[in-house]
């Protein structure tokens, strides 16, 4: 585990070596969620007393193709009608590429894998539930930054509502747990702003 | 609408399942509630079952590095997917005979409305409502956290977060002298983990009787572990790069990559809502029972930890059959006054009866009688030479007071020494039986016979006294 760690931490602190013109400022995005989804995975683990470091691990690098793939784009001169559908459509692939070329660990091949699989039961689910409950709240915060930028307001604060009833039953979180979970962001925006972000 | 039930068990583990098997096999409508996914409780998911299968992968990787001499390093994953592989059987067997017997699971958190309706949240927050013609209790138990240390489940765990770890730490630090403390000590340090105990009292298990307190503290020592008794953790912390600093009151520094706080359970009220009830709580946190189990709400019982100690699983079972079996109005069993306690650690430990300490308060001077497994032939074969067998006997050496077993197989020993103390057998049985050899058996005979031997000699120096002109 020390050893993906030392790779995950590797991989995405180099994140700046991605030579991607055009597209810096989605790279950054890519950085910022990958951080996020990292953070959120960690305090769920903590909560349901999962593994906390595989799921920071496993929350930092689900999305390790996505980088990838608009290297790809640039290096190829490919030019997609869409960048974000393009990279949507081929970042699992990548992901899945890297870790066959690296050789690292299960864990992360099959959070890669099934992080869009629902009711995955194999033997990593806690990370891979994790981290899915994870990406559902930031998707969640991105959305109501958006429709807070819409309608001018300040406060991007995620409700209960950022996780489906199927989630939460695979977490098995209740209104109390959820209410807990949330309480955690100011911990979050903390933790990022002393990583940078 | 709200559904209706004969029996409502809040708590799938071992006591809830057992009352609401009892009640369905006497034809009762019985609805199971359990907050978690699986049934079993923390018994089969957290506790008992995880951690007994990871001594027992612990104890055979010992035996295999003792049998080849060896010392490779140890991948914790494998052995928690054995562990895991465990859990899920154990767990298709709880269903199965839940199932069996028509006992309807329901999911969610239980709050009491009144002493007979609950309502249950799902974890989406669809409530649900449930009256019931008896309710039991048996919402287990929650880790102690002391206030001075933040448990993170990352760098400082607690006994419900280690079993989530897949590396073996280099070091741990583990606060507490109890059951949980001393089995998850020596197991880790038998998987290669530099292990060190702290604990405020001088001994771990201050419960049993001090011999074998002491010779788990010198197997474990022996074993490279290290206990630091009548010491308390002022402040321990995850330094941010290489580990746990943790700060004792005698103003040493101690550093760990991990930290388990095992500073024992307590007992899980959240959320029931019992002021909706005439249910007392102590001022432990505890629910009052009577010797029935009923609480003082004449419609509710409550079972197993939820009630403190002994807080044993096997405890748990007959006290849910037991609080069932009154609900019902069947004549309970006999009362438990012989309950043996079994400790999982490396090696087990396993006592039923009287301390030497408790015999010579109650009896006077006790005759005791030791077996060492060195001196067992099937001890010496199978390599648990650090064992012993003390067997406690009143003042004449006739009657049979305790029995107190350290060493492999102590769990499964220490029974034949409760059949004896149930039946009020003497010493004497133990001598007059041929047992199968080699076993460890053996050693209630040896210890038998070193009673006699010490009866003989009291019994001629008292002739001696009596005609003092032979």
């Amino acid at each position: 585990m020390n050893a993906i760690r030392e790779i995950a931490l590797t991989t995405c602190l180099n994140v700046s070596l991605f030579k991607v013109p055009g597209y810096e400022g989605l790279l950054q995005r890519y950085w910022c969620e990958a951080l996020l989804v990292s953070a959120w995975s960690r305090e769920i683990a903590r909560m349901r007393t999962t593994n906390v470091e595989a799921s920071f691990l496993a929350g930092l690098l689900c999305c390790i193709g996505r980088p990838v793939v608009l290297q790809g784009v640039c290096e190829l001169g490919l030019k997609p009608e869409s960048i974000d559908t393009f990279v949507a459509d081929y970042y699992v692939r990548a992901g899945l590429s890297i870790c066959r070329s690296w050789a690292l660990p299960k864990l992360v091949s099959t959070v890669i894998g099934h992080h869009q699989t629902l009711n995955y039961a194999g033997e990593e689910r806690d990370a891979v539930v994790n981290v899915q409950a994870a990406l559902q709240i930031v998707s969640a915060v991105a959305n109501a930054s958006v429709s807070d930028q819409s309608e001018e307001e300040a406060d991007t604060e995620t409700g209960p509502e950022a996780l489906s009833a199927g989630m939460l039953a695979q977490l098995s979180f209740y209104p109390e747990d959820v209410q807990t979970l949330m309480g955690k962001s100011v911990l979050i925006d903390s933790w990022l702003k002393t990583v940078g972000v | 609408m709200a559904l209706q039930c004969d029996f409502l068990v809040i708590g799938s583990g071992p006591a809830g399942q057992k009352a609401a098997i009892q009640g369905a096999k006497q034809g009762r409508s019985v609805i199971l509630i359990e907050r978690e996914p699986e049934v079993g409780g923390m018994c089969v998911h957290k506790g008992t079952i995880p951690s007994k299968a990871l001594r027992e992968a612990a104890l055979r990787l010992q035996n295999a590095r003792q049998l080849l001499w060896a010392s490779q390093q140890v991948e914790l994953q494998p052995l928690m997917a054995r562990v895991d592989v465990v859990i899920t059987r154990h767990n298709l067997y709880i269903r199965e005979q839940l199932a069996r017997n028509h006992i309807r699971c329901l999911r969610g958190n239980a709050r009491f409305v009144s002493s007979r309706q609950v309502e249950v949240t799902q974890p989406g927050g669809q409530i649900q409502h449930i009256k019931a013609g008896v309710v039991f209790i048996a919402t287990g138990s929650v880790p102690r956290r002391p206030d001075q240390i933040e448990i993170d489940h990352e760098h400082v765990v607690d006994s419900d977060s280690i079993l989530a770890m897949n590396y073996l730490p280099a070091s741990m630090v583990v606060m507490g002298g109890g059951v949980i403390a001393s089995e998850y000590a020596s197991v880790f340090l038998a998987l290669g983990c530099n292990v060190t105990m702290v604990d405020r009292f001088e001994r771990p298990l201050g419960f049993l009787d001090e011999e074998m307190a002491a010779r788990f503290v010198l197997t474990f020592e022996q074993a490279g572990g290290q206990f630091i008794g009548s010491t308390q953790i002022k402040s321990a912390a995850y330094n941010g790069i290489a580990g746990v600093e943790i700060e004792l009151d005698d103003g040493r520094c101690l550093m760990a990559e991990k930290m388990l706080v095992a500073q024992g359970r307590v007992s899980n009220l959240k959320g029931l809502n019992v002021d909706a009830t005439e249910v007392s709580v102590s001022g432990m946190g505890l629910i009052n029972v009577d010797s029935d189990f009923l609480t003082t709400d004449p419609h509710i019982y409550a079972i197993g930890d939820v009630i403190g100690p002994p807080s044993l699983a096997s405890a748990a079972m007959e006290q849910g059959r037991w609080a069932a079996s009154h609900a019902l109005g069947l004549p309970c069993a006999a009362a438990q006054v012989c309950v043996p306690t079994g400790i999982y650690a490396i090696p087990e430990v396993s006592c039923v009866g009287l301390t030497e300490r408790e015999a010579t308060k109650q009896f006077g001077v006790p005759i005791v009688g030791y077996a060492e497994f060195k001196e067992i032939a099937r001890g010496l074969i199978s390599g648990t030479e650090q064992g012993m067998l003390k067997m406690i006997a009143d003042p004449q050496g006739d009657k049979l007071l305790g029995v107190h077993i350290i060493g492999e197989g102590a769990t499964e020993l220490i029974h034949l020494g409760q059949m004896a103390l149930i039946n009020n057998m003497g010493v004497e049985t133990f001598i007059d039986q041929i047992f199968n050899f080699p076993t460890l058996a053996e050693a209630y005979r040896v210890a038998a016979l070193q009673i006699r031997g010490q009866c003989e000699v009291v019994h001629e120096r008292d002739a001696h006294i009596a005609m003092p002109g032979t």
